[in-house]
């Protein structure tokens, strides 16, 4: 498996651990690249919630992935 | 909230690695997360009375971090050093340039190139071939968008 592929296996796996409102999100904007009006009507949620939630995602996502100081000394 | 702990050599454990879902992810997709993350952090950093700020410069300084998400987009690793200058020399800039692309990049699709480009550095591999003022050059043409 390729650098990359591990690292899209790292973010398949953060987005399996992110809270349900998160990953609806989340799933909406970069896997099914659906509109942010789309989004919103489908899933009842107000505009302003979904900027709140996505901001919160990434948010949820800087934590969840970070590097091993091993990884760092053979980069 | 649980914490990823990301090894890009081969010692990932085999039951940890996810295959399925991984094609879901665009280019497009993964591109936009990347501007999208790193507009969020320059966000924070412009806001220093923001709950967040502490914590996001932190993350910053740490270039690991930065490291980790280059590898899931796949984008160049010379990138880093150039973002970390960025995050931390002039925020409000980044910023800009961040929400600029990401409105560029609804459009086109050729968001993460533009990115990139911003930032002085090339999107496939390589390093960057551009000066500090070809870099702001290209900051300049993005606010132009």
């Amino acid at each position: 498996m390729s650098s990359n592929n591990v690292g899209m296996s790292v973010a398949v796996r953060a987005l399996e651990e992110l809270p349900a409102e998160q990953q609806a999100v989340y799933r909406a904007r970069y896997v099914a690249e659906e509109t942010r009006e789309l989004t919103c009507a489908r899933l009842g949620m107000a505009p302003e919630r979904y900027d709140d939630v996505l901001k919160e995602t990434l948010r949820s996502l800087r934590r969840m992935v970070s590097a091993t100081t091993r990884t760092m000394a053979r980069a | 909230m649980p914490k990823i702990v990301t090894d890009f050599d081969k010692d990932v454990p085999a039951d940890k690695i996810v295959t399925e879902g991984i094609d879901a992810f665009s280019e497009r997709g993964r591109g936009l997360m990347f501007i999208e993350m790193i507009a969020d952090v320059a966000g924070d950093l412009v806001t220093p009375d923001s709950e967040h700020y502490d914590e996001t410069l932190a993350w910053v300084k740490n270039s690991l971090n930065l490291t980790a998400w280059v590898q899931i987009v796949e984008a160049s690793p010379s990138v880093v050093p150039s973002l970390q200058k960025a995050f931390l020399e002039r925020p409000a800039a980044l910023k800009l340039a961040c929400e600029t692309v990401h409105r560029a990049s609804s459009r086109t699709g050729d968001g993460l190139e533009r990115f990139m480009r911003a930032m002085g550095m090339q999107s496939h591999g390589g390093s960057s071939s551009l000066g500090e003022s070809d870099a702001m050059d290209e900051m300049t043409d993005v606010y132009a968008l």
